[in-house]
């Protein structure tokens, strides 16, 4: 039985060896992938040097602030650059359509700004060729153009009912045509690897980037499988090749082009989120509400002028063994800290919920739950530049905080206003360190879409045994 | 056998192929979700625009009491601008999402102020990076599957069924035959495609006479490049399979392929200049500037007049300084928006080699939702800044408070429109793709001997 399937196999890779077309076809993709992987990799170098300049820019400038007061240098702020993800290059995900940096400043949490998108043309519609868009569209189509009548059309229908008749069981027929469509799609996929993982090597990328790599490699793996099996078991049910194709054609129309456009804006219209001035809106009109530590007479800062002065057990500020100015700030920043997270949250728990919707429909397409998988454990998903933001509003908050602490630990000098002291000197300690989840922990977070994929290949090989059966019966 | 005897023919043919009655409907369904994913979106810019003037109504109030109270400075009824969509905004989202419609025109404040504040997106990235399954989508990615599907096998079913010699025997020439075919085509498949999507976009609120007459004028040139690329791989292919793979392979290339490599050659080539570095760097000079302005002001105080003016000289120095400020930080934002301009000159000319990506721009332009009607709203915003500046300083010099009449009376910003439907870019769109389809008809003329190779 094995040795038939083997055997069957070897003559559908030699009778596609002898297609040309399709093997020149197959070369050209893999040629522009690569390209793409290089240039790609070229433009993420650039990025990379480009924010390092900035963040030391950016650094020299918090720096030579001088002598100042602590709550003015707040209030400059400063830029922080989002790092480069190497394995970009193979799969850029949203890294076009997120922004690349974020200005930090006292009392406020600002979006990340500079997307790439931005101030395009027309064309700009366009955009979104890469290794991995090439696997996720073309690599299916190219295994539905060199499948789809390996079983059907009047040749192929004649040869097989030519080998049952000389004894081959219809399961090594299907699975020796399927052994040899997996194994061509298998060599486009290591191809594809093949030429990413030294143009990622150059870029900087550790053993974190090659793991995920490997974790991406698998996946497409199990996706291309999908096709695969999906393109023998459709070439077997329909005698007509023309019918194959046509339903092939536009399973794969649905599945890779159409779904995985319909999918967010369903989402989006399922859980809209709110336009950037109904945010700010919402944020200010809280806001409003609350205490604000600019104003000495706003009723929240005397409130917690009292329970200071309680606290302190002294009748005037002058009394108090603090800086109330730093105490102030000190406090509001907190409070404005806790209503930024609450407002940001609320927005990126819609975001979870498109997540969900499209998710949903992964019913008619094994290419939405691969993209998250591929998006994620690229590191260029939401959940990384989630993962970005966090970590600068941590490296704010500090920062901050820090300030206002020094202010609130030193009261001015008689006759003076206010405290002033060298920026630079008191947030030496201060620093912002980018941190990457470990790979084993994006994985876990997206068993969902894994299982979903799992489901389609078990469904995928369900229908190629069907069909397996049905050719069985010719015979 | 007459040419109409032939169109009649293959109409009434065409009218007996479920297929092609399921693909008209599937078109409707799609264009219909698109036109009210469109109509959605054109709700909630105007949502957004409602709560801007609300805001702006409100902080006009608060700033009239201090003219009321003769605050001593310049208050000027100052609100943020907004570009509203345009009158066929539900056809296309476009590059809408992508360029800032709401500016800060403080005149007291610098280049940086007109969209620092008010501009940022905060809408899911996973959705922009998708796309808008809008109108312009239906049209640009699939209408042409359609068109496709209903016509890869216009000659070479004929071969495949053994009909074409007999056809040929007939005392019709090939090109009038091939010609009838395709127009058939036309009538039963890009007419009612037309006449849906205007339908669609007229129910989503897309009414602008001239703009409906340009949204058909551009479905229908783009349909027909797509008739003209059927009748050349029916010239081509032998069999039906290998028609439909040609036609399949056709719209991959050149609604796919063709403008992604195209676009990431322009990324090659002229890189996009880099904002966060721009930002960055024009910190570090205006810094630099207002830090020697600080020092030269300690140095050089501005004497105390007696008696004192109405408007205090500290807003004169300030306002003095953010002149010069602005004068010494052009030259360098000339050089960004220079590079800017430039790679969008290139992302424009592209657009001429590729149909798809004509198509797309013209249903841009016609919905108001191009980078062009962006950037002049940028500038539009940027000289209604300029002209604050001017009020601004005319109270200075004259040093007179600003009476309630003349608050009142300070007119409001109003985007004006420069082109219209029929713009130039929309005509040279168009231009495009019909010159790209007589390019392919000229090349299927060549080929039509093969038509009778049987």
């Amino acid at each position: 039985m094995l040795s038939q399937t083997l055997g069957v196999a070897a003559t559908q890779l030699r009778l596609m060896w002898r297609e040309r077309r399709l093997l020149w076809l197959a070369l050209t993709v893999l040629l522009l992938a690569g390209a793409s992987v290089a240039t790609s990799a070229a433009r993420l170098s650039a990025q990379f040097e480009e924010r390092r300049a900035v963040a030391e820019e950016e650094a020299r400038l918090w720096d030579s602030q001088g002598v100042m007061d602590p709550h003015d240098a707040a209030h400059v702020g400063r830029a922080v650059p989002a790092p480069v993800r190497p394995l970009a290059a193979f799969d850029p995900g949203l890294s076009d359509f997120v922004g690349t940096s974020v200005f930090i400043e006292a009392h406020a949490q600002n979006p990340a700004r500079h997307r790439p998108i931005e101030q395009g043309a027309a064309l700009s519609h366009f955009g979104g060729f890469s290794a991995a868009w090439t696997l996720q569209v073309v690599a299916p189509l190219l295994i539905i153009l060199a499948g789809f009548a390996t079983l059907s059309g009047e040749v192929a229908r004649a040869r097989l009912r030519q080998e049952l008749g000389a004894g081959a069981s219809a399961a090594a027929l299907v699975g020796g045509r399927l052994i040899a469509l997996v194994a061509a799609a298998g060599l486009l996929l290591l191809g594809m690897i093949g030429v990413s993982l030294p143009v990622i090597l150059v870029q900087r990328a550790g053993a974190a980037e090659v793991a995920g790599l490997a974790a991406i490699g698998g996946a497409y793996a199990i996706y291309l499988l999908v096709f695969c099996a999906l393109t023998v078991a459709a070439s077997g049910l329909f005698t007509s090749a023309r019918t194959a194709l046509v339903v092939l054609l536009g399973f794969w129309a649905v599945s890779t082009l159409l779904v995985p456009r319909v999918a967010p804006a369903v989402a989006e219209t399922l859980a809209p989120t709110p336009s950037a001035p109904a945010f700010r809106a919402a944020v200010t009109e809280e806001a409003e509400k609350g205490v604000d530590v600019h104003d000495p007479t706003d009723e929240g800062v005397e409130a917690f002028e009292a329970e200071l002065l309680a606290r302190y057990e002294v009748s005037n500020l002058e009394d108090l063994p603090i800086n109330f100015r730093g105490a102030r700030y000190e406090y509001g920043e907190k409070l404005s800290t806790d209503l930024y997270n609450r407002h940001f949250d609320r927005l990126y728990d819609i975001y979870e919920r498109q997540a969900v919707v499209q998710r949903a429909f992964a019913v008619f397409s094994p290419t939405i739950s691969l993209q998250p998988w591929s998006r994620a454990l690229a590191g260029t998903d939401f959940g990384a530049h989630l993962n970005y933001l966090r970590g600068v509003e941590d490296y704010r908050y500090r920062l901050i905080q820090t300030l206002n602490v020094e202010m609130k630990d030193h009261k001015p000098p008689p006759g003076e206003r206010y405290y002033l002291a060298d920026i630079a000197t008191i947030t030496r300690h201060v620093a912002y360190a980018p941190s990457q989840p470990p790979v084993g922990d994006v994985a876990a977070a997206q068993i969902p879409n894994l299982v979903i994929l799992l489901v389609w290949t078990v469904f995928a090989i369900s229908l190629l045994a069907v069909s397996a059966m049905r050719l069985g019966r010719l015979s | 056998m007459s040419s109409f005897a032939i169109a009649g023919y293959e109409v009434r043919r065409l009218l007996r192929d479920r297929a092609v009655f399921i693909l008209l409907m599937l078109l409707s369904g799609l264009s219909g979700y698109a036109a009210w994913n469109g109509a959605e979106w054109v709700q909630k810019r105007d949502a957004t625009i409602g709560l801007i003037n609300a805001e702006n109504q409100a902080g006009l109030a608060d700033r009239r009491q201090f003219v009321v109270d003769s605050y001593p400075s310049v208050i000027l009824p100052i609100t943020r601008l907004v570009l509203p969509p345009g009158a066929m905004a539900p056809l296309s989202v476009g590059q809408a999402d992508t360029y800032p419609f709401i500016a800060d025109p403080n005149p007291a404040g610098n280049y940086t102020y007109l969209f620092r504040r008010v501009w940022a997106d905060v809408g899911s990235p996973t959705v922009r990076a998708a796309g808008r399954f809008d109108l312009a989508f239906v049209i640009v990615f699939l209408l042409p599957l359609v068109i496709l599907a209903a016509t890869y096998d216009l000659w070479s079913r004929e071969r495949e069924r053994g009909v074409a010699a007999m056809v040929l025997s007939q005392p019709v020439g090939i090109g009038s035959l091939i010609v009838m075919k395709v127009l058939a085509r036309g009538l039963v498949v890009v007419l009612p495609s037309t006449v849906i999507i205007l339908a669609v976009a007229v129910w989503a609120g897309a009414r602008e006479p001239i703009g409906i007459a340009a949204l058909a004028l551009t479905v229908l040139a783009y349909g027909g490049f797509w008739l003209a690329v059927a009748v050349i791989i029916s010239l081509v292919a032998r069999r039906s399979t290998e028609a439909a793979i040609a036609a399949g392979a056709v719209w991959l290339l050149v609604v796919v392929m063709a403008p992604s490599l195209s676009l990431a050659a322009v990324d090659l080539i002229v890189p996009a200049p880099s904002d966060m570095q721009f930002s960055t760097d024009l910190k570090a000079r205006v810094n630099e500037i207002t830090k020697r302005q600080r020092l030269y002001r300690e140095a050089n105080p501005t004497p105390v007049r007696t008696p004192a003016p109405r408007i205090p000289d500290s807003l004169r120095g300030y306002y003095a300084d953010l002149v010069a400020l602005d004068g010494e930080i052009s030259p360098m934002i000339a050089a960004h928006q220079e590079a800017k301009d430039a790679r969008r000159h290139v992302l424009d000319t592209v657009r001429f080699l590729l149909p798809s990506v004509a198509a797309q721009d013209a249903l841009d332009r016609i919905a108001g939702s191009d980078a062009d009607r962006a950037l002049a709203f940028e500038n539009q915003a940027r000289a209604a800044q300029l002209e604050l500046r001017l009020l601004y300083k005319s109270y200075l010099d004259r040093d007179a408070l600003i009476t309630p009449a003349e608050y009142d009376n300070v007119p409001g910003f109003h985007f004006r429109e420069s082109g219209g439907a029929f713009q130039w870019g929309v005509l040279a769109d168009l231009a495009a793709v019909v010159i790209a389809t007589i390019l392919i008809l000229i090349a299927a003329h060549a080929l039509r001997g093969r038509a009778a190779l049987l």
